[in-house]
């Protein structure tokens, strides 16, 4: 991929700022529910970001929560890969065919489910029907993951068949089918290959940023999300709840000076727990950012 | 004769998939949720087939029995209905409103604090709507109760989970394609005003964004109640999908899909009444807003 757009190298900078974390935090040995030292303690040198109210490293447990939804949401995007891409190519070339008019049908029904609904409701029969759910805990992001991507295939499977069907008429294709290619490597290479790739890599990225806001939510909500201890962006939000007030009482400015508000700032992240509020929130926003950047460039590449 | 005939005649398959749409689901998810342990005993039938036609005969009736907590079901999703429902829609027209101003105003070139205050937007547009609702409670300390709370959670949903940023975007283009169109460009060398050429081309795009983004926003309605504390359709659907409420689940997620399914047949009889020609071309249709 050249980088030839701000999108582009925006995006690059946070997908591998997402995964070198995740491979970070594959060394990390840390005990996700044993405290490492006093609680809440101000950012120092030990603990870049402070610790929590269970004594916990802030900067620890965000760098762990990649493992909530890196390699879930690679999943996810397997799964749409393989199912959401030869259905909505098999639409697109094959359109009067009475079995893709089934698929559309079929397709038309997922997609009016909203993805949340569609997420909460089976992930708590999973839960109610599973006779251990904490032997389950780590098989619960991968169900969240395909979900999340079967709520997704209506979307891309209707915008790359739309796509499909207007390259199926293309010269280039009667052209390889006059010289004896078969459907299936037109399609393939022809036509998927060479002409829908873009397509495909922007869809990947909005649904990778989709897990990942449906999994921070679903963890700041609690049930259905990462079970604690383990950390997620969205449930280390979600424990500092309680110190809230506290940070709020401390930021108060005494004034509307900048000065004062800076300080106050300061005295909120040094004495209260404020960065383990403003850490996550930073971090999910670039996330989403870089990856809805990378999207549009993708989107842009072959506009 | 005939066009009138064909244009009832879509209309006419369209409702029926409506239809089909909304009885599917019902059946995956009452299958779904009949498969939990224990769910047929509680539901006091046999067959599966007999509890779905028990349903069914309800909705018309009124009357699809209780929850597992001995709530009327169909009383709690009316009560969440009218909770839920006004916040999405305000939101819709909150977002369309704002995004419709800022591309109208940006078309003609409003410069820098234009570019600037949309650019803020899209980068807010980007936070999730849990993200905002907590920032809302942190920052503003939303109270649990009353027009303030109100207000809050409509401008959090207009905002959320790109929002507003795919209104914009979709919005925009809409508009850019329109204001290169031939007719347009006549009526600006007549002199005429142009809006009003403009106007009654927008209405079929705008609706078509509105139905679209109707899924996402009872995704963030859900959230939202959840993390302000609003007794609505999601928050109910949320405390059912616990104790895998069968009665309660599949009355919300039939509602919830009625509701999607049937803002894209509204679309479809809005571009009967509005579109002359009604277009076979079923990609002008569909075409994908994000």
């Amino acid at each position: 991929m050249r980088l030839r757009s701000w999108e582009a190298v925006l995006g690059a900078i946070v997908v591998s700022m997402l995964m070198g974390l995740r491979l970070i935090a594959a060394f990390l040995v840390v005990d996700p529910a044993a405290p490492t030292d006093a609680p809440l303690l101000g950012p120092s040198r030990a603990h870049p970001f402070g610790t929590d109210q269970l004594g916990r490293d802030v900067f620890l447990r965000m760098v762990e929560s990649t493992e909530a939804f890196v390699i879930p949401g690679l999943f996810a995007v397997a799964v749409v890969l393989v199912i959401g891409v030869p259905l909505g190519a098999a639409i697109g070339f094959w359109p009067r065919s009475r079995l893709t008019g089934a698929a559309r049908v079929g397709l038309t029904i997922v997609g009016a489910w909203p993805r949340l609904v569609l997420v909460v409701v089976v992930i708590a029969i999973f839960m109610v029907s599973v006779s251990d759910p904490a032997a389950w805990a780590d098989a619960r992001l991968y169900v969240l993951a395909l979900l999340v991507a079967i709520s997704f295939v209506p979307q891309l499977a209707q915008e790359l068949s739309e796509r499909v069907l207007i390259f199926q008429r293309e010269q280039f294709v009667e052209a390889a089918r006059a010289h004896g290619l078969s459907d299936s490597r037109i399609l393939f290479v022809h036509i998927l290959w060479a002409n829908c790739r873009e397509l495909v890599l922007r869809q990947c990225c909005l649904l990778f940023a989709s897990f990942l806001l449906v999994e921070t939510s679903l963890s700041y909500l609690g049930d259905y999300g990462v079970p604690p201890p383990r950390p997620s962006w969205g449930n280390i939000l979600s424990d500092v709840r309680s110190q809230v007030i506290h940070v709020r009482s401390l930021a108060r400015p005494d004034s509307w000076m900048p000065g004062d508000v800076i300080e106050g700032l300061g005295r909120a992240i040094t004495e209260g727990a404020a960065l383990a509020l403003i850490a996550p929130t930073v971090a999910i926003v670039v996330s989403i950012g870089g990856l809805l950047a990378l999207a549009r460039h993708f989107a842009e590449a072959r506009a | 004769m005939r066009r009138r005939l064909s244009a009832l005649r879509q209309l006419g398959r369209r409702t029926l998939s409506f239809a089909l749409v909304v009885f599917v689901s019902s059946v995956v998810f009452g299958l779904l949720l009949w498969s939990v342990p224990g769910a047929a005993e509680k539901a006091g039938e046999d067959t599966f087939l007999a509890w779905l036609a028990g349903f069914w005969k309800g909705v018309f009736v009124g009357d699809l029995g209780r929850s597992y907590r001995g709530v009327p079901v169909y009383e709690m999703v009316w009560r969440g209905a009218l909770r839920s429902l006004p916040l999405i829609v305000s939101a819709l027209v909150l977002s369309l409103g704002t995004g419709a101003v800022l591309v109208v105003a940006l078309g003609h070139r409003i410069g820098g604090m234009g570019r600037a205050l949309r650019a803020a937007l899209h980068a807010l547009s980007l936070c999730p709507v849990f993200l905002l609702g907590y920032l809302a409670l942190v920052l503003f300390a939303v109270p649990p109760e009353g027009p303030r709370q109100a207000f809050a959670a409509v401008v959090i949903l207009a905002l959320g989970d790109g929002m507003l940023s795919d209104v914009l975007l979709g919005l925009e283009s809409e508009y850019r394609r329109l204001m290169r169109r031939d007719f347009v460009q006549s009526a600006r060398l007549r002199g005429t005003p142009v809006w009003r050429h403009v106007l009654p081309h927008m209405a079929l795009p705008v609706a078509q964004i509105a139905a679209t983004r109707i899924a996402w926003l009872i995704g963030g309605v859900l959230v939202l109640e959840m993390v302000l504390g609003i007794q609505g359709i999601g928050l109910i659907g949320y405390r059912a999908a616990d104790t895998a409420d069968l009665p309660l689940l599949v009355a919300i997620t039939v509602f919830v899909t009625s509701l999607v399914a049937g803002a894209s047949l509204l679309v479809d009889v809005l571009r009967v009444l509005v579109d002359p020609r009604v277009r076979k071309d079923r990609r002008a249709a569909s075409r994908s807003t994000a």
